[in-house]
C-alpha cells in the first residue's frame, strides 16, 4: 500500500517536471517575446499543480500537506499576475508582437507619437 | 460590524497561524496572536478597502470551478507542450478582444488570471470589461472567443 | 524519482538562465528572472522532501511571496526609467531648456 502511493507521488513529481523542462525550452526556443511568455506559462501551470500535488501524495494528510497547498495556492495567485504585469508593461512600452493575425490592440498605436 | 469584521480576519489569520507553526506552546501563541493583530492593524491602515460586496456562495462554487480549470489546463498544456517541442512552424499568433460578462473587479481578476493560467493564451490587456489575450495559435484564439471560460466565471461571481 | 525532478528543475532554471543572458529585450530577462524564482520554489519544496527536511517549506513560502513581489518591482522601475528616457528625448527634441534635470 505505502509503496502504491510512493509510486503514484514518484510519477506525478516526475511528470510535473517534464511539463517544467518544455517550458524552459519553449522559452529558450520560441521566436518573440510574447510566445516566449506562452512557453514560461507551461512551467507555470501544471508543472507546480502536477510537482505540489505529487508531493501533497507523499506528504500524506499532516501540517505540510497544508503548507503544499498554501505554496501551491500562491503561485496560482501570483504567476499569472506577475506574466500579466510583465505583457502589459511590454505592450504598453510598444513592444510588438510578430506576426499576428487579428486586430491590432489600441493600447500601442501611436505610442511613438503621443510622446509631448 | 467594522470591528467584526476586523476581528474576524485576526480569527482567520489565527487559524492560518496555527496551521502553518506547528509548535504549541503559551509564548509562541502570544507572539502569533500579537502578531494576527499587528497585520491586520497594518492592512486597515494601507488599503482602502474596496466597495464590492460578494455573495457567501462564492466560496462553495470557486472550487468547482478550479476543478474545471484544472482540467482545462491539462487540455492546453498537453497542446502547447506538443507546440513548443514540434515545429515552430506551426504556430500562428493571434490577438482577440473579448468582452467579460461578470464586470466586478474580483470576476475580471479571475478571468484575466484564468485567461493567462491556461497556457496558449495570455492576457495582455484589460480596459473596462474588454480584456485583449495573445494567443498562440489561431484555433485556441476561436475557443477563447467561444465564451466558455467566460460564462463560467461569470456563474462564478454574477454582478 | 524526487532526485530526477530536482535534475529537471535544475536543467529548466539553466535554460531560464540562457535566455536571461540572451536578451534581447529588457522584457525577456525579465520573463527568466520570474522563470527561475518559481523554479526555486518548486526546487526548494522537493528538496524538502528529498533531505526530509520540511521546514524548507517555510522558505519556499516565503520566496513565492517575495519573488512575485520583486518581479513587480523590477517591472516598476524598468516602466519608470523608460518614461524618464521618452520625457528627456523629448525635451532636447526642442533644445535644452532650463532646468530640465530637476524634474
Amino acid at each position: 500500500m505505502n509503496g502504491v502511493v510512493e509510486l503514484i507521488a514518484g510519477l506525478l513529481v516526475v511528470s510535473g517536471s517534464l511539463f517544467v523542462l518544455a517550458g524552459g525550452i519553449g522559452a529558450l526556443r520560441m521566436p518573440d517575446f510574447y510566445t516566449r511568455i506562452h512557453g514560461a506559462s507551461l512551467t507555470d501551470s501544471l508543472g507546480p499543480v502536477l510537482i505540489l500535488g505529487g508531493l501533497m501524495v507523499h506528504a500524506g494528510p499532516s501540517l505540510v500537506t497544508v503548507k503544499l497547498a498554501a505554496v501551491l495556492l500562491f503561485l496560482m495567485v501570483t504567476s499569472p499576475t506577475a506574466s500579466y504585469a510583465l505583457a502589459n508593461a511590454a505592450l504598453l512600452a510598444g513592444l510588438r508582437p510578430e506576426g499576428v493575425e487579428g486586430a491590432k490592440p489600441a493600447a500601442d498605436a501611436g505610442q511613438q507619437e503621443t510622446s509631448p | 460590524m467594522h470591528v467584526l469584521r476586523l476581528g474576524l480576519a485576526v480569527m482567520a489569520l489565527f487559524l492560518v497561524w496555527l496551521l502553518w507553526g506547528g509548535l504549541y506552546k503559551t509564548p509562541v501563541l502570544q507572539l502569533g496572536i500579537a502578531s494576527c493583530c499587528l497585520v491586520v492593524w497594518l492592512t486597515h491602515r494601507m488599503a482602502r478597502p474596496d466597495q464590492e460586496t460578494h455573495s457567501w456562495t462564492l466560496y462553495y462554487r470557486i472550487p468547482f470551478y478550479w476543478l474545471w480549470l484544472v482540467g482545462q489546463m491539462v487540455i492546453s498544456n498537453v497542446q502547447v507542450l506538443r507546440m513548443v517541442l514540434g515545429p515552430l512552424s506551426a504556430l500562428s499568433p493571434t490577438i482577440v478582444e473579448v468582452e467579460a460578462k461578470a464586470t466586478s473587479k474580483f470576476a475580471l481578476t479571475l478571468l484575466g488570471n484564468s485567461i493567462t493560467l491556461t497556457p496558449g493564451t495570455l492576457t495582455i490587456d484589460i480596459d473596462g470589461n474588454r480584456l485583449t489575450a495573445h494567443c498562440l495559435t489561431a484555433p485556441t484564439a476561436r475557443d477563447l472567443s467561444a465564451g466558455a471560460m467566460i460564462r463560467r466565471v461569470a456563474a462564478v461571481d454574477p454582478d | 524519482m524526487l532526485l530526477v525532478a530536482a535534475i529537471a528543475i535544475l536543467i529548466t532554471m539553466a535554460l531560464a538562465l540562457a535566455r536571461a543572458l540572451l536578451g534581447p529585450s529588457v522584457y525577456d530577462r525579465v520573463l527568466a528572472v520570474n522563470m527561475f524564482g518559481t523554479k526555486t520554489v518548486l526546487l526548494m519544496a522537493i528538496m524538502a522532501f528529498a533531505m526530509g527536511r520540511t521546514d524548507f517549506l517555510d522558505l519556499a513560502l516565503a520566496y513565492a511571496l517575495i519573488n512575485f513581489i520583486g518581479v513587480l518591482a523590477v517591472l516598476w522601475f524598468v516602466q519608470e526609467s523608460q518614461l524618464r528616457e521618452q520625457r528627456r528625448a523629448a525635451t532636447s527634441d526642442r533644445g535644452p531648456p532650463a532646468g530640465s534635470d530637476n524634474e
